[in-house]
């Protein structure tokens, strides 16, 4: 044991010292010495202020300590949740390619997992210590209290590793039973919680926990896919945000063990597709770059949800330039994201059927640009009044949004034939007097009837693509 | 005239040249293999000619294609099989097959035909319907191998292509790619197994430090000194 603790600390500072570069190499790029200084400054004054506002709160955190106890089973279900949610992509013990590779010299893997085991025990009641401490200087809690609160936690997290360890193994059919039944457990205790004493109730859950933990020790090395282990461990351990953002490369599982790919891939996504049909295929490649997206996307829709909302609150003419604005942003990511998706390295390699490739993307943006419109159409229902002119306004909006989403594509499509496009200058002339006509169009709804025009530009567009794509074929 | 035409290519990585003025041509109907030490440019000049990576100066031209202004035409005359297969996770072998096929739009009677008889070969006809994540790493070699084999286009530029095949599917390739040169398809490959590629390739052309050193017939070829020695 002592050797393998010795080279596991052995492996463990060499990470470190790597880590230790590759930030150090990070903050050069980012920071100079006197930003540095000014950001020191500031958060050194930062944590004044804080504790000040702190200690206003005093008493707003005494009402909080009466009647934080019936949090108390919330978050210990939390917990479990938490450890759920975790289970498809975090094996919470952390072997990578490293340990893995010492089983090849004479290392035991049970050793090192059991000496992994009894770190994140140990972790946990640093962690936990801490956070105790650090909470019982700065807030005026009942201490005992927060003592017995950051015991539970500990405990139950603590008891939570093994399953977690167990639920990571298990894969498509066995993994959704379990899921749902832990679920189901969840909901009876927190049923149970409800009629039960706090400490009767805790003892219960710890008790089934402990259950858990001892039948399922006995079955910790059964059915472990190491190498999903060691791929999810090596992702989560050189994956550095800040490191990533200033070197632009990602870190990405090799496996990708995502809860979509594992639980909903059906017996039909196996199937061969149907040949003649050309854009299913496309279609499945475009609903993995958009799935890969999803955060972004999310993050989009609260953007034109706060820009219509806020900016549309303060009058006509703002909300006029929120629909503008909204709309560019809309066209401009989902034009990234095409962009995006024929880099993909395997797409890259292949001949592009540009038209199929198109319209198999334009089969989900569409999707995309109707989610839109009812967020617009809400922000138009919420905060005008409604008009004869609203319909108009609306094919405006809608036959600019179609235009400015073709155009944004085939830029990209252009720029990728030739490497030296440039966007004719009467072009950008019209991006952007549609855009004022967008912005104009609440306050003065006349404007709107200029979709006449809009509908007339698609046309002539068009006629421009098929020249292009004549060209090409 | 020449089927790719390679002139003056520079390609740069921070700060350091990979690729400096490197001029090739390739003939219709023939190998070529690309040879050099780790290091020596040899995938970094096929990714260029894919557009994997971005060159700083010069310009490549296949079948009069000129890769900056004609790009989408210019993909349609080649295919590339890369030392490590990069396959999409959410396609199986099959998928990726028929993602070929229509791209390079083959006709689905030509292209059943075509699969079964490389798949059979390649040993593989029982893993069609697999993901990637699923098949050994020789599998996923094979797969990408078939991918790329299944069109017949005018360039076919592959990257390693014994990395990772037993002896019986090595042999197969070998026999395959010199049915495509009897095809008319002009294939460029590198590979540090110079034995078989003594055996397989017509012409040479040597890489060293990203400058062409030698090229020639394959048979005028002497040896390739170590790396430590020069």
């Amino acid at each position: 044991m002592n050797s393998t603790w010795s080279i596991l600390q052995f492996l463990q500072k060499h990470r470190i010292q790597k880590k230790q570069k590759l930030y150090k190499l990070a903050f050069g790029v980012a920071f100079d010495w006197t930003i540095a200084i000014y950001i020191a400054f500031f958060a050194f004054f930062l944590l004044f202020i804080a504790y000040d506002e702190l200690k206003n709160m005093e008493s707003l955190f005494i009402s909080y300590g009466e009647r934080i106890d019936q949090w108390f089973p919330l978050v210990v279900i939390g917990l479990i949740g938490k450890m759920l949610a975790l289970s498809f992509q975090h094996p919470q013990i952390v072997i990578t390619s490293a340990e893995w590779k010492l089983t090849s010299l004479p290392f035991s893997m049970k050793k090192i997992w059991r000496i992994f085991y009894v770190a994140e025990w140990a972790k946990r009641a640093c962690f936990y210590l801490v956070m105790f401490l650090f909470i019982s200087v700065i807030f005026p809690f009942d201490r005992e209290l927060l003592f017995t609160w950051f015991l539970t936690l500990f405990v139950a997290s603590s008891l939570l590793i093994l399953p977690q360890w167990h639920l990571f193994q298990l894969a498509g059919r066995q993994k959704m039973q379990w899921y749902l039944f832990i679920v189901f457990m969840m909901i009876i205790w927190r049923f149970v919680s409800l009629i039960l004493d706090d400490t009767i109730w805790l003892v219960i859950v710890v008790g089934c926990l402990l259950f858990v933990n001892l039948f399922l020790w006995m079955k910790r090395f059964q059915q472990v896919d190491w190498m999903k282990v060691i791929d999810a461990n090596d992702v989560r351990v050189w994956r550095m945000f800040f490191i990533e953002k200033m070197s632009d490369v990602e870190i990405e599982s090799t496996q990708r063990q995502g809860i979509f790919s594992q639980i909903f891939r059906t017996e039909k996504d196996r199937q061969p597709f149907p040949y003649k049909n050309e854009r299913v295929v496309f279609r499945r490649i475009w609903k993995r770059t958009l799935l890969k997206a999803k955060g972004q996307l999310l993050q989009l829709i609260g953007s034109i949800v706060l820009v219509l909302f806020i900016l549309g609150s303060l009058g006509q003419w703002e909300f006029g330039l929120a629909i503008s604005l909204t709309m560019f942003m809309f066209t401009k990511i989902i034009g990234s994201y095409f962009y995006e998706g024929l880099h993909e390295k395997m797409i890259h390699s292949l001949p592009w059927r540009i038209q199929m490739i198109k319209r198999s993307f334009l089969d989900w943006t569409i999707r995309l640009a109707v989610i839109y419109c009812i967020l617009l159409l809400v922000a138009f229902i919420v905060l005008q009044t409604t008009s004869i002119f609203m319909f108009i306004q609306f094919i405006l909006y809608i036959s600019s949004l179609y235009y400015l989403l073709q155009l944004t594509i085939n830029e990209h499509i252009y720029r990728f034939h030739h490497k030296w496009w440039k966007k004719p200058w009467q072009q950008n002339l019209i991006v952007i007097g549609i855009y004022i006509v967008m912005a104009c169009s609440i306050a003065l709804p006349l404007f709107s009837l200029f979709f006449v025009i809009v509908l007339g530009i698609m046309l002539q567009y068009k006629k421009e693509w098929n020249k292009f794509l004549k060209s090409i074929s | 005239m020449s089927l790719l035409h390679i002139e003056n290519v520079t390609v740069n990585m921070l700060h350091e040249t990979i690729l400096n003025q490197v001029n090739v041509n390739l003939d219709h109907g023939k190998i070529y293999a690309l040879i050099g030490h780790n290091g020596a440019g040899k995938s970094t000049l096929m990714k260029t000619i894919m557009g994997l990576i971005e060159k700083n100066e010069g310009s490549i031209k296949l079948a009069s294609y000129n890769q900056d202004t004609s790009f989408l035409s210019f993909k349609q005359q080649l295919s590339y099989i890369p030392e490590e297969p990069f396959l999409l996770s959410e396609l199986t072998a099959m998928q990726h097959f028929q993602l070929y096929g229509q791209s390079y739009q083959m006709k689905e009677s030509s292209f059943n035909e075509k699969v079964h008889e490389l798949a059979s070969q390649f040993e593989i006809d029982d893993k069609l319907n697999e993901y990637p994540e699923s098949l050994s790493k020789g599998m996923r070699q094979k797969v990408q191998m078939i991918c790329a084999l299944l069109p017949d286009i005018p360039l076919l530029l592959i990257d390693e292509p014994f990395m990772g095949l037993d002896v019986y599917a090595a042999s197969h390739l070998q026999q395959l790619l010199r049915e495509k040169v009897s095809h008319h398809t002009t294939i460029l490959l590198t590979s540090h197994q110079l034995d078989r590629i003594q055996d397989l390739a017509d012409e040479f052309i040597m890489l060293h430090n990203g400058k062409i050193e030698d090229a020639g017939k394959m048979e005028d070829f002497r040896f390739l000194s170590r790396r430590s020695e020069e």
